[in-house]
């Protein structure tokens, strides 16, 4: 029989570089994980990756045992790189920061189709695109 | 402040809790923000599958969660913060407003949640690891090790320790070539791999860590396991260390273990074990390329899910 899932928790956080700290700490000690356990895991499977941002979506059990799948960067992560910016705007309606193309838009949108619940790729395109918006990055072409 | 007792605990310090609520199309961008004022990432979480991969469909509100440290960058932090979703409301005037709130978090106490789930474990045929506030009778020739692991590795419940486990034990009560075993745990973690070498009668154990709360909450669980005249704890990098070994154990990362490699050999005397552990799967191949060779032959390979643990042997054909 399946085990009783009891949440599901979705991560931003840095390739290899899981500490009990904040977020991590919080988001699964309140659920029973065994925080050490993930950071090990974790970072052991995203150590080739490190200084992206890497995504991980864990399930947690009844039992408090756990799995977790890592995901492709998050599109901002994307967009500052394809757009080569460090950051994003504090003010995005006022200032602009960057720009990008509309095929760079579209390939970030392929890559990230499955982890963004859009209906079809159009649908990624306006979801990431509206993530360029809301970082200050223009899109261009 | 009171001096701390007993077991090695992580210092406390206060947080400030940001909990956002945002349609779900901003989500990524907010998360992205988050980090860039300095929380260290963001999370969501779903009591229950409400989508394929677990989380709400974009046309519904979501809730992000993010930490900032309390500290004087903190006001400016949050005045951001602001200024960011005031921003993303003009750009978006037909989608709803986000909005935050804060809760300051004191003591915070997220590390010690789930030991209530930590119980007894049988690691192998002998092997028993119990934590510090649970009971176990030991029947037979059951060696156990008692585990408080605070904020530290190694409590057994992993594949990779327990590997670790399964093959030093096999190796110090079989290999009857070495009378007084002297073994080297590095990256020791809660101590737990060391301790088991004591308790299998190994003569010597110098255990290693560069962090220094591990090597605290090591140094209270070899006093707890009685094992303090055999068993070493040092804060110390492994390229420091020079006297030889019989056997070393190294629980850590592919990348770390292949970094470290030189040192590994280096201390590994001549017939000796070296038992390393924490590879996943897809770094398999570069392990092999490193470790494996004339000199270093593979004795025994374990896997457990995703995870390796090889134990080479060094046939002392050293050039």
């Amino acid at each position: 029989m399946a085990k009783k899932v009891i949440a599901n928790i979705k991560l931003q956080i840095k390739a290899g570089k899981a500490t009990p700290s904040p977020p991590i700490g919080p988001a699964l000690g309140q659920h029973g994980v065994n925080i050490m356990e993930f950071c090990k895991a974790y970072n052991a499977m995203t150590q080739n990756q490190e200084g992206m941002v890497i995504p991980v979506v864990i399930t947690v059990y009844a039992d408090r045992s756990f799995t977790f799948v890592t995901k492709t960067p998050p599109a901002s992560v994307l967009l500052k790189q394809a757009a080569k910016i460090a950051k994003g705007a504090g003010d995005p309606k006022r200032d602009k920061v960057g720009t990008v193309t509309v095929k760079q838009v579209k390939e970030i949108a392929e890559l990230k189709y499955n982890d963004l619940n859009a209906v079809d790729v159009e649908g990624a395109i306006r979801i990431v695109a509206g993530t360029a918006r809301s970082m200050g990055i223009e899109i261009t072409g | 402040m009171p001096e701390q007792k007993g077991n090695a605990e992580e210092k406390t310090e206060d947080w400030i809790k940001i909990e956002l609520f945002a349609p779900a199309e901003m989500i990524d961008a907010l998360s992205n923000f988050m980090t860039e004022i300095g929380s260290q990432g963001a999370y969501q979480e779903s009591l229950e599958s409400q989508s394929p991969n677990g989380f709400p469909d974009p046309s519904t509100g979501e809730t992000l969660k993010a930490f900032l440290p309390v500290d004087v960058h903190l006001e400016w932090r949050i005045a951001s913060l602001q200024t960011y979703l005031d921003s993303l409301g003009e750009i978006f005037p037909e989608m709803e407003r986000p909005t935050f709130r804060t809760e300051t978090i004191r003591d915070p106490d997220w590390g010690m949640a789930w030991k209530k789930y930590f119980n007894p474990l049988r690691v192998s045929r002998n092997i028993v690891i119990k934590p510090t506030w649970e009971r176990f009778t030991p029947t037979g020739r059951d060696i156990v090790i008692e585990i408080d692991p605070g904020m530290a590795f190694g409590t057994g419940q992993h594949p990779s320790t327990r590997m670790c486990l399964e093959a030093i034990e096999e190796i110090l009560l079989n290999d009857r070539s070495i009378e007084k075993w002297h073994v080297l745990d590095v990256g020791t973690g809660t101590g737990i791999l060391g301790i088991a070498c004591a308790k299998l009668d190994a003569k010597r154990v110098l255990c290693v860590d560069i962090d220094k709360k591990a090597v605290d909450i090591a140094h209270e669980n070899i006093l707890i396991n009685q094992v303090e005249d055999r068993v070493e704890i040092l804060d110390r990098d492994v390229a420091t260390l020079a006297e030889p070994f019989h056997m070393i154990v190294a629980n850590l990362t592919a990348k770390i273990l292949i970094r470290l490699r030189h040192h590994l050999f280096r201390l590994l005397g001549d017939g000796g074990y070296l038992v390393i552990s924490g590879i996943v799967e897809q770094n398999k191949p570069d392990i092999e390329t490193h470790f494996l060779s004339d000199e270093f032959s593979l004795r025994r390979l374990i896997t457990e899910k995703e995870w390796s643990c090889y134990v080479l042997k060094n046939e002392g054909r050293r050039l």
